[in-house]
C-alpha cells in the first residue's frame, strides 16, 4: 500500500499541462489527480463507444464479415 | 490538359492551402496560450486548469466532432468554421481569457477534422497526404510558442492570413469525398476492432515517449528550430516513404531504428534530430490506418488518433516526469510500440487483403521484366 501511495503521490500532488520548460520538465503545476484521471476516463469511454459503435455500422453493412 | 495534371494540380492547391491553414491555426492558438502565461493572466494552477481544458477541446473533443462531421458530409464547411473560430479567439482572448481558449480550442478542432478528412482523400488509402498535411502543425507550434513567450503574439497578421486561407478553401476544387472506393477483399482473421486498438495504443505511447524524451539542448533556439523542422519532416515524408518502400518496413524499422539515436540523443543533438525524425515517421501510418479500418469515417479516424494522443501526453506532465525520462523505459516504450505496430500491422493486411507496396512493386517489375 505504500508503494502504491509513493507512486501515486507524486501524481495526485502535481500535473502540468502542455507547458514545458527548457529542460523538457513541466513549468506548471497542480491539476489534481480526480481531473487528471476524469478527463483520461471520459475520453477513453468516448473512444471505446466511438469504436463499437463504428464496428456495429460496419458489420452492419457488410454482414459477411460475421 | 491531361486527368493526371488536374488531378495533380488539385493535390497541389489543397497541400499549400490546408497545409498554410494548419499551420496558422496551432500558431495561433498555442500563440494565444503562451500569450496569457506571460502576461500573467491568471495563477499558474488556473493557467494549467485552462490547458487541460484547451487540450481537451482542441484533441479530445475531435472524436465527437469527427463524428458528426463525418454524418452530415460537411469537411470544408469545419474547416473554415474552425479557421472563424480560431480568428476570433484570437481577437476576444485579451479581454476574456477563459472564453478565448474555449473558442480556440473548438476552433483547433474543427479545423483540424475538417482539414484531416480532406487530406486523407486527396491519396484515398495512402499515407503520403494525412503526412504531409499534420507536418505543417509543428511548425505553427514552434512559431506560436516563440511568440507567445517572448510576448510578440499579435492578432491581426493572423486574421488576415487565416481569411485568405479560409477564402482559399472555398475556391479550391476539393477532392472527391466520401467516395465509395473498391473495398479489399475482407478476411477477417483478427477483429478489425483489436487491431483499431493496437494501432491507438502505439499512437498514445509515442505521444508519451514524445514528451517524456528531455533533450537539454532544446533551450538553443538554432538547435530547437532544427529540431522542430526534424520532426515536421519525419511526419511530412514519413507517409512517402511508407507508401514507396511499405508500410511494415517504414513504420516499424524507423521505429526500431530511433531507439539508439533517441538514447544518445540527450548528449548529441544530431542524433537526437535523427532519432525524432525517425520516430515520427509512423505518424502517417498510424492515422492512415485508422482511417482505412474506418471506410467512410475519415473525420472520426482522425479524431480517435487525436483522442490517443491526447491521453499518451497525460502522464508525461506529472510529476512522474523526471521518472518517465529514464532511457531504458523509453527504449522499452518504443521496443513495446514497435511490437504493437508489427502486430496492428501484420494483421491489418492480412485482414484487408492488401499487399504492401513494395511487394507490388516488386511484383509489376518483375512481370515487366518478364514481358520484355
Amino acid at each position: 500500500m505504500n508503494m502504491f501511495l509513493s507512486i501515486l503521490f507524486p501524481i495526485l500532488k502535481s500535473l502540468g499541462t502542455g507547458i514545458q520548460n527548457d529542460a523538457g520538465g513541466p513549468a506548471l503545476a497542480v491539476v489534481g489527480i480526480v481531473v487528471l484521471l476524469l478527463v483520461a476516463a471520459v475520453i477513453i469511454v468516448i473512444v471505446v463507444v466511438v469504436v463499437k459503435v463504428l464496428m456495429r455500422m460496419r458489420k452492419n453493412k457488410n454482414p459477411k464479415d460475421e | 490538359m491531361t486527368g493526371d495534371n488536374i488531378k495533380a494540380k488539385v493535390v497541389s492547391a489543397n497541400f499549400l492551402v490546408y497545409g498554410l491553414a494548419h499551420f496558422l491555426v496551432d500558431a495561433a492558438c498555442i500563440g494565444l496560450l503562451f500569450s496569457l502565461v506571460q502576461r500573467q493572466v491568471f495563477s499558474l494552477t488556473v493557467m494549467t486548469y485552462l490547458f487541460v481544458l484547451y487540450n481537451m477541446l482542441a484533441f479530445g473533443s475531435q472524436v465527437i466532432f469527427g463524428f458528426i462531421i463525418d454524418t452530415l458530409k460537411i469537411p470544408r464547411f469545419a474547416a473554415v468554421l474552425g479557421l472563424i473560430l480560431t480568428g476570433t479567439s484570437t481577437l476576444i482572448f485579451v479581454p476574456l481569457p477563459v472564453a478565448g481558449i474555449i473558442i480556440a480550442g473548438i476552433g483547433n478542432a474543427l479545423f483540424h477534422i475538417g482539414g484531416g478528412i480532406v487530406s486523407l482523400n486527396l491519396t484515398p488509402r495512402k499515407a503520403t497526404a494525412p503526412g504531409i498535411f499534420v507536418a505543417q502543425g509543428a511548425l505553427g507550434v514552434l512559431v506560436g510558442t516563440l511568440l507567445g513567450k517572448n510576448g510578440n503574439f499579435t492578432a491581426w497578421p493572423f486574421l488576415l492570413a487565416m481569411t485568405a486561407a479560409g477564402v482559399l478553401i472555398f475556391l479550391i476544387p476539393q477532392p472527391a469525398m466520401y467516395q465509395k472506393l473498391p473495398e479489399p477483399k475482407q478476411k477477417q482473421i483478427f477483429n478489425p476492432e483489436y487491431i483499431l486498438y493496437l494501432v491507438l495504443f502505439v499512437v498514445a505511447v509515442r505521444s508519451l515517449v514524445g514528451f517524456a524524451i528531455v533533450l537539454p539542448w532544446k533551450s538553443d533556439i538554432n538547435l530547437l528550430v532544427i529540431l522542430t523542422l526534424s520532426v515536421a519532416l519525419g511526419k511530412g515524408l514519413g507517409g512517402w516513404l511508407a507508401d514507396k518502400f511499405g508500410w511494415k518496413l517504414t513504420a516499424v524499422g524507423s521505429l526500431i531504428a530511433s531507439i539508439p539515436l533517441l538514447t544518445l540523443g540527450a548528449a548529441i543533438p544530431a542524433c537526437g534530430m535523427i532519432g525524432l525524425f525517425l520516430f515520427n515517421i509512423t505518424m502517417p501510418v498510424t492515422l492512415t490506418m485508422v482511417s482505412n479500418l474506418l471506410p467512410g469515417k475519415p473525420g472520426t479516424a482522425f479524431g480517435l488518433t487525436c483522442a490517443a494522443l491526447f491521453l499518451g501526453t497525460l502522464p508525461a506532465f506529472t510529476e512522474l516526469q523526471p521518472t518517465l525520462n529514464n532511457i531504458l523505459l523509453i527504449d522499452i516504450a518504443i521496443g513495446i510500440s514497435a511490437l504493437a505496430l508489427y502486430l496492428g500491422l501484420r494483421y491489418y493486411f492480412k485482414d484487408n487483403g492488401e499487399k504492401e507496396t513494395l511487394q507490388r512493386t516488386a511484383l509489376k517489375k518483375r512481370k515487366l521484366q518478364e514481358e520484355e
